[in-house]
């Protein structure tokens, strides 16, 4: 389930970093908002200490202002005056004429800070007294703020924990929804893994996504009715072709044995005969691999001495009438004597009568078979080998290779030297054991079959 | 034993035919062949044949019925033919009390045998003599004889010989040889089997050292050689 979990970290990480983005991205447009509107409001383009230094004392005893301080002011709709320590104006240029000419402690105080009859005000201290210097109205809001410092200090750390606050909550939300779907999508994605491999399904019909389980549930299904449909096609095709080969099989042996014909028409009999076992091994190899394929084989387990059952396969060979050309070889080891494990007899045999019969039948001219049964401490292994010619490499390649699904070989399905290999591959398999092929060309064949266990 | 009456149910025309034929060439003469389940019983009713070959797949009234039926009222033995070869059907025809199967196709000599095999242990015959190289061998005495001399076999002796003669030409593995001696946990007695092996050899054999009769195939089991089939 890596990709599954790889994809909800992924999933849950860009999520977080779309929160991260969107708080960045918020950041900046705040500033350029402010550098915006700082830059493009207009402001007041008067200095008060340059107004300061610019009016002075004159030789009379009287304040005077530069010549160009008026026009200044005028041009920035702005005014200036000067009050001495008793509040009455010493020097003014351009104060409005509703204005009054004096001024209380209480009025300096009460403009320094916010607004002269809504003339927003700037105040310094002059030589003389105290200098004013007005604005447009309307031209500047003022604020006046004075706040406990460890309440400012509070608010701050206040504000700091607000925010992360915010940012783990987001992150926890984003968390559990994701695991939240996690949970949902996991069974669906598990499922579909399920039914890509061939297994039965079956999904709880339950929760948000139920109909989409309920659908994958239904492809399983179908999938596997397919299956079996199939494998019963099968079983039915070759159980419809039995009959009529016993009979063509029956007459051919008995024209064989017939004394009374010409030994060309012997021949020919033993030709139809041979070619008739041949299409009959076929039809159950066949049967029985697409019942493997689809778990259709029930296995009869039992206790199942190896080296014995090995024994009966050679001698079955043995006594069947096994060419001269044909040596078969047979050798066990005195511990795998008494070693046995759980599997179907039948179908071990049938395993091991393939590999014995694909030696027979890839080497014409003849061979020498061996087979040995030897114990070790990874289990039972069960060797068939032969000195015949063997296989090219790439043709070992392919053995190597061949998987036991049926679907995989539909194109090069050589019925030619019939299942043999793909049916030995399944039956270990099912056995829980290995098949390892060894093959050089001209230099032999051979199969090694290892069973775990060994009950000795 | 070509005088046992042998009755064919297969409702496959071709194949009674065939079935026939073979038992016909092999010296059979009383051969009957039905196509149905109720031609089989009215048959039966008339006169218990020797051995019945019976098809499963059948219309009407398939093998297992038949079988049931036919094992209510007698001990005939049967062999069964099968189509499916599955593992099921075995079964089946062994509880039923089926006494051996075959699945289609079979060889000819493959149904001969079964039947030669079913019928001799069916109808076991007087004076079995076994007769071997240097010897003959009275199963029902169980005495060797050679020379006009009787030498009798021991018990253990007796059940080898017996399981060899039974499978006379063919080789009888180690396994199952060790099993006929001592039941179903026979792993470790091949040297007790090795042991009677010998004496067996001794008693039959002309130079006991080089078998002609019972002979040793490597690594698998044993094969005993007789002259003619037993009579």
């Amino acid at each position: 389930m890596k990709p599954v979990e790889r994809f909800f970290r992924k999933y849950f990480l860009s999520m977080v970093s779309i929160i991260a983005l969107f708080l960045l991205l918020n950041v900046v447009l705040f500033f350029s908002v402010q550098i915006w509107a700082w830059q493009t409001s207009e402001t007041l383009d008067l200095s008060i200490s340059e107004i300061r230094d610019s009016i002075t004392l004159d030789g009379t005893g009287h304040l005077t202002a530069a010549g160009e301080l008026a026009e200044m002011l005028e041009k920035n709709h702005a005014w200036a005056m000067v009050l001495d320590d008793t509040g009455t104006v010493i020097f003014q240029s351009q104060l409005p004429e509703e204005l009054p000419r004096r001024y209380t402690t209480a009025d300096v105080a009460k403009f320094s800070r916010w607004y002269l009859g809504d003339y927003p005000v700037y105040v310094q201290e002059h030589p003389q007294g105290l200098l004013v210097v007005g604005g447009e109205k309307g031209s500047q809001a003022k604020y006046y703020f004075s706040v406990n410092e460890s309440y400012v200090r509070k608010l701050l750390v206040g504000l700091a924990a607000v925010f992360l606050t915010n940012i783990i909550v987001v992150v926890l939300l984003i968390w559990k929804n994701t695991r939240h779907i996690e949970k949902a999508v996991t069974p669906i994605l598990r499922g579909i893994e399920t039914v890509s491999s061939g297994q039965p399904i079956n999904l709880p019909e339950k929760g948000e996504l139920a109909e989409i389980n309920r659908q994958l549930n239904k492809a399983g299904a179908f999938i596997a009715k397919k299956d079996s449909a199939r494998a019963d096609w099968i079983s039915g095709v070759s159980h419809d072709v039995r009959t009529p080969l016993s009979v063509i099989l029956g007459f051919a042996g008995q024209l064989e044995d017939n004394q009374t014909l010409p030994a060309s028409a012997r021949e020919q009999a033993s030709y139809i005969r041979k070619q008739g076992e041949r299409l009959r091994s076929l039809i159950s190899d066949l049967n029985l691999t697409s019942k493997l394929e689809y778990s259709m084989q029930p296995l009869r387990m039992e206790k199942v001495y190896l080296v014995e059952l090995a024994r009966q396969v050679v001698c079955e060979f043995l006594d069947g009438g096994l060419e001269a050309r044909y040596q078969i070889v047979f050798d066990s080891s005195q511990e795998s004597e008494t070693a046995s494990v759980m599997g179907d007899e039948a179908l071990l045999k049938r395993a091991l009568y393939n590999l014995i019969q694909n030696s027979v039948i890839h080497n014409p001219k003849g061979c020498v078979i061996s087979v040995s049964v030897a114990r070790n401490e990874t289990g039972i292994t069960v060797m068939v080998s032969d000195d015949g010619i063997g296989v090219s490499t790439e043709k070992l390649e392919k053995l190597r290779a061949t998987t036991n699904h049926l679907e995989n070989t539909d194109e090069r399905l050589n019925l030619r030297h019939g299942l043999g290999v793909l049916l030995v591959r399944q039956i270990v398999e099912a056995h829980h054991g290995t098949v390892e092929i060894e093959c050089a060309p001209q230099n032999g064949y051979q199969t090694v079959l290892v069973f775990p266990g060994g009950e000795p | 034993m070509q005088d046992r009456e042998i009755l064919i149910v297969d409702d496959e025309k071709d194949l009674r035919t065939m079935i026939r034929s073979i038992f016909e060439s092999a010296g059979y003469t009383q051969i009957t062949a039905v196509a149905s389940g109720k031609e089989a019983l009215a048959v039966i009713a008339k006169k218990t044949p020797g051995i019945i070959i019976l098809d499963v797949m059948m219309p009407d009234m398939d093998g297992f019925e038949l079988l049931q039926e036919v094992r209510a009222v007698s001990k005939v033995p049967v062999l069964m033919l099968t189509a499916k070869g599955e593992a099921e059907d075995r079964f089946a025809g062994f509880e039923l009390g089926a006494d051996d199967y075959l699945v289609k196709p079979f060889l000819p000599k493959e149904l001969l045998l079964r039947v030669q095999a079913i019928l001799k242990r069916a109808y076991p015959e007087k004076n079995r003599i076994v007769t071997l190289d240097a010897a003959a061998v009275d199963l029902d005495r169980a005495e060797v004889i050679r020379e006009g001399q009787r030498t009798p076999l021991t018990a253990k002796e007796y059940s080898i010989f017996e399981k060899l003669a039974e499978n006379a030409g063919r080789i009888v593995t180690v396994g199952v040889l060790c099993q006929t001696l001592c039941g179903e946990i026979w792993q470790g007695y091949e040297t007790t089997l090795m042991t009677h092996i010998r004496h067996l050899r001794e008693k039959i054999e002309e130079n006991p050292s080089k078998p002609v009769s019972l002979l040793t195939v490597k690594g698998l089991g044993y094969k005993l050689v007789v002259k003619e089939p037993e009579q």
